[in-house]
C-alpha cells in the first residue's frame, strides 16, 4: 500500500512534468510560428479580417505556455507536499491533463477556421476545458488549505516510515 | 498657401490646424484613398467649416480644395459654413439629420455614425447586435447557415433594383423632396428610394421609373449631365446604370459587378468579375470575340469595357468609366462633345476614320463632319477647342497606357505642353500627369498649382526637349505637324480661338 502511494506519486511527478515540458515546447513553437507570419505578414494571419485567428492562435499559445508551467508547478507539488496531494491527485491529474490538451487544441482550432467575428467550433473544448482546469485547481487547493501553515509536511512524522520501524 | 499659414498639430487623438496662428480642432475626415478633405468645428451651432486645403494621398500633397475639382477659374469654396450639415452628411455619414432649426443653424445636426459604416448599406442593426450577442443563436446561425434577413438588409438577398438603390442612395444625381433638410433622408436600405428624393434625369426623355425632374436651379443639369442625359460626373453611377439598357432591358445590378468586401478599395470590383468577367455571364465570349470587336482578341481593343465604357465621367482629378452602358457614335459625339471610346484610345485618329470603321463594321449611320473633324484627330480637337471638361478627360487619355499604345506617344508633347498653363485646374494636372509619365519628361519642373510664369516657362522647356528629340520626327497631318519638328501654328491657333470657354463646373 504505502509502496503503491510512493509509485503513484512518482508517476504523478514524471507525468506532469513530461507533460509541462512537451507542452512548452510545443507552445514555443506555436508561438515561434505566429511571430514567423508576423514577420512575413501572412495575409491568412495578418489581414483586418482575419482577426480573430490571430486572436485565436495568440490564446493558445499563451495557453499553452500557462498550462505546462501548471504541469510542472502540480508535479512540483505533488513532489514537496505528498500528504497534501494525496487524497485526490490521481482526479486532479487526469482533469488538468485533460484541459491541457482541450485549452490550446480548442483555440487553435477555432482559429483555423472562422465565422466571421466568431471563431470556429473547436472553441468548444475551451470550456470543457476550464471547467475541467478549475476542477483540478480545485483539488490541489482545497486540502493545502486545510493544512497549518506551521505543520508543514516536508516536518511532520511520516506515518508510514514510523509503521515500518 | 495662398497666402496663409497653416500648421497641422496632433495632441494625443486630437488633431487640429492653426490658420494664421488661430488653432481650429479637426472634427472629422471624408475621403480614404484619393483625396482628403478636412472639417474643422465651428461657432456656429454644429456646423463644420471645410479647410480650404485638401490632401491629395495618391501625390502625398496639400494643395489648395477649389484645385481638385473642374471650377471656373476664380471660383471657389468661401461660406462652406453648413456645407457638411446641409449636403455632405447624407452619405458621407450614417443615418444624418441636417437639424436646420427656425434660425436657419444647424444647431441639432446628428448622424448615426461618423463616415460611411455598416448600417449605411444593411440599415438600421440595433436588432441584430442585441440577438446576435447570445452565442448560442450566433453558432446555430452559423452551423445551419443562416441569415436573419428579418433582423438586417443584407443587400445581396434584396432584389436586384433593391440591392442596387442601396448603391443608389448615394451614387446617384437626386435632390430631396424635403426642402428645409431638417431630418435628413429617410430612406434606409432595403426601402423605396423615391420615397423621399427625386432621381433627377439628364435627358429629355423620362427613364423608366422616373417621373419628370422637379424644378431645379439654374445649372444644375449642366454641372451634371451631357446634353443627351449622360452623367459626366463622378461618383453618380447609379445615374448611369439606370439609363443603360443592361439595365432597362436586363436585369443588371451594382452587385453584378461590384463587392464591398471581397474587393480591392479602388473600384471594389468583385474578383471574378475583373474585366470582361463582367459581361460574359449576359453576353458569351464566343458571340463577341474578335470577329465582333475587330481587334485581337487580347488586345484592350476588345475588352468590352474599353468600348462600352469609355472613360468620359470626371471626378477626383481623374477620367472614370461611364456607367451608362452604350455603343461608340460619332453622331452622339458630335452632338454632346461626349468623347467617343474608339477616339479616346485611338487619341491620333480622326472622327471620319472612326466614322467610317463604325458604319463598315457595324453599320452605323453616315454622320456630316466639318471640314476640321475629317482633318484633324479627334483628341486635338478636344484638347485645343473642346470645353475643360473634354480638354480634361482628352489629356487624361493622353496618359492611359491602352491610348499611349495605340495612338504613339512621340506628337503629344507639345499638345499636352500647351495645357499646362490652362485657366483649369483640373486640366493642367492631368496634362502634367500625361507628360511627365513620357520618357524624357518625367523630370520637368512643373506645379500645376503654382503661378502662371512658372507654367509658361514648363510650357518652353517641354517644347524645347519635344524638339530636341527623336519625337519630333513624327511628321502627320491629322495630328497637324505637316513636317517634322514643325506645328501647324496657325491651324492650333485657329482651333484654340474657337475654344468653348464658358464656364464649367462639374459637380462631382
Amino acid at each position: 500500500m504505502i509502496e503503491d502511494v510512493t509509485r503513484t506519486q512518482a508517476v504523478l511527478v514524471h507525468r506532469h512534468l513530461r507533460t509541462g515540458w512537451a507542452v512548452l515546447f510545443v507552445s514555443a513553437a506555436l508561438g515561434l510560428g505566429v511571430e514567423t507570419l508576423h514577420a512575413f505578414k501572412i495575409a491568412a494571419y495578418v489581414a483586418v479580417s482575419n482577426e480573430t485567428r490571430r486572436l485565436m492562435w495568440t490564446l493558445a499559445h499563451a495557453h499553452g505556455v500557462g498550462l505546462g508551467l501548471i504541469n510542472i508547478a502540480f508535479a512540483s507539488t505533488v513532489r514537496l507536499q505528498p500528504d497534501a496531494a494525496r487524497r485526490r491527485a490521481g482526479v486532479a491529474s487526469r482533469c488538468l491533463l485533460a484541459s491541457t490538451a482541450l485549452i490550446p487544441a480548442g483555440f487553435f482550432l477555432g482559429g483555423c477556421y472562422t465565422y466571421d467575428g466568431d471563431p470556429g467550433l473547436g472553441i468548444l473544448l475551451v470550456p470543457v476545458g476550464g471547467l475541467l482546469l478549475l476542477t483540478a485547481l480545485g483539488l490541489m487547493v482545497a486540502p493545502l488549505w486545510r493544512r497549518r501553515a506551521a505543520e508543514p509536511a516536508s516536518v511532520r512524522p511520516e506515518p508510514n516510515r514510523s509503521r515500518r520501524r | 498657401m495662398a497666402g496663409h499659414d497653416y500648421r497641422f498639430a496632433r495632441q494625443g487623438d486630437a488633431f487640429a490646424v492653426e490658420i494664421d496662428g488661430a488653432r481650429r480642432e479637426v472634427a472629422l475626415v471624408t475621403g480614404s484613398h484619393h483625396q482628403q478633405r478636412y472639417w474643422l468645428r465651428s461657432e456656429a451651432g454644429r456646423s463644420l467649416d471645410l479647410l480650404p486645403l485638401d490632401f491629395l494621398l495618391t501625390d502625398g500633397r496639400w494643395v489648395p480644395g477649389p484645385s481638385v475639382f473642374v471650377l471656373p477659374p476664380g471660383v471657389d469654396e468661401t461660406g462652406t459654413g453648413g456645407l457638411w450639415n446641409r449636403n455632405c452628411i447624407t452619405c458621407h455619414n450614417v443615418a444624418g439629420q441636417p437639424g436646420l432649426d427656425e434660425a436657419k443653424v444647424f444647431s441639432a445636426t446628428r448622424v448615426a455614425e461618423l463616415g460611411i459604416a455598416c448600417e449605411a448599406c444593411h440599415g438600421p442593426a440595433a436588432a441584430h447586435v442585441a440577438r446576435y450577442q447570445d452565442p448560442v443563436y450566433r453558432y446555430a446561425a452559423h452551423v445551419a447557415a443562416r441569415d436573419d434577413a428579418a433582423q438586417i438588409v443584407n443587400p445581396e438577398h434584396l432584389s436586384r433594383r433593391a440591392a442596387s438603390a442601396v448603391c443608389g442612395q448615394c451614387h446617384a444625381v437626386f435632390v430631396f423632396k424635403q426642402h428645409e433638410r431638417r431630418e435628413g433622408s429617410s430612406y434606409r436600405a432595403g426601402g423605396v428610394l423615391d420615397d423621399d428624393r427625386y432621381l433627377v434625369h439628364g435627358g429629355s426623355a423620362a427613364l423608366d421609373g422616373a417621373g419628370e425632374n422637379p424644378p431645379l436651379p439654374p445649372g444644375f443639369l449642366a454641372q451634371r449631365f451631357w446634353s443627351d442625359g449622360e452623367v459626366r460626373v463622378s461618383g453618380r453611377e447609379y445615374s448611369g446604370l439606370v439609363a443603360s439598357e443592361c439595365y432597362r432591358r436586363g436585369d443588371l445590378s451594382c452587385l453584378d459587378c461590384h463587392s464591398m468586401h471581397a474587393s480591392a478599395p479602388d473600384d471594389q470590383l468583385r474578383p471574378d468579375r475583373v474585366g470582361d468577367a463582367a459581361c460574359v455571364p449576359c453576353h458569351a465570349a464566343e458571340r463577341y470575340g474578335s470577329g465582333h470587336t475587330h481587334h485581337a482578341s487580347a488586345s484592350e481593343g476588345s475588352r468590352c469595357a474599353n468600348c462600352h465604357m469609355p472613360y468620359t465621367t470626371f471626378g477626383l482629378l481623374k477620367s472614370i468609366r461611364t456607367h451608362r452602358i452604350s455603343s461608340p457614335s460619332v453622331a452622339v459625339n458630335m452632338t454632346t462633345g461626349r468623347p467617343n471610346a474608339c477616339n479616346l484610345c485611338h487619341l491620333d485618329r480622326t472622327l471620319a476614320w472612326t466614322a467610317e470603321h463604325l458604319s463598315s463594321w457595324y453599320g452605323a449611320e453616315p454622320v456630316n463632319l466639318s471640314p476640321e473633324e475629317r482633318r484633324v484627330a479627334a483628341a486635338l480637337l478636344w484638347l485645343l477647342r473642346g470645353d475643360a471638361g473634354q480638354r480634361a478627360l482628352a489629356a487624361a487619355s493622353m496618359g492611359w497606357a491602352p491610348a499611349q499604345s495605340a495612338a504613339g506617344t512621340a506628337w503629344m508633347p507639345p499638345y499636352l505642353a500647351g495645357l499646362l498653363d490652362d485657366p483649369y485646374s483640373a486640366v493642367r494636372y492631368n496634362a502634367a500627369r500625361a507628360l511627365h509619365g513620357l520618357a524624357g519628361y518625367s523630370d520637368l519642373a512643373y506645379d500645376w498649382v503654382g503661378s502662371p510664369a512658372e507654367w509658361q516657362q514648363a510650357q518652353r522647356e517641354a517644347i524645347g526637349r519635344w524638339r530636341r528629340s527623336a519625337g519630333a520626327a513624327v511628321s502627320r497631318a491629322e495630328l497637324l505637324l505637316p513636317a517634322p519638328g514643325r506645328i501647324d501654328v496657325d491651324a492650333v491657333v485657329a482651333l484654340q480661338r474657337e475654344r468653348d470657354d464658358r464656364p464649367v463646373m462639374l459637380s462631382e
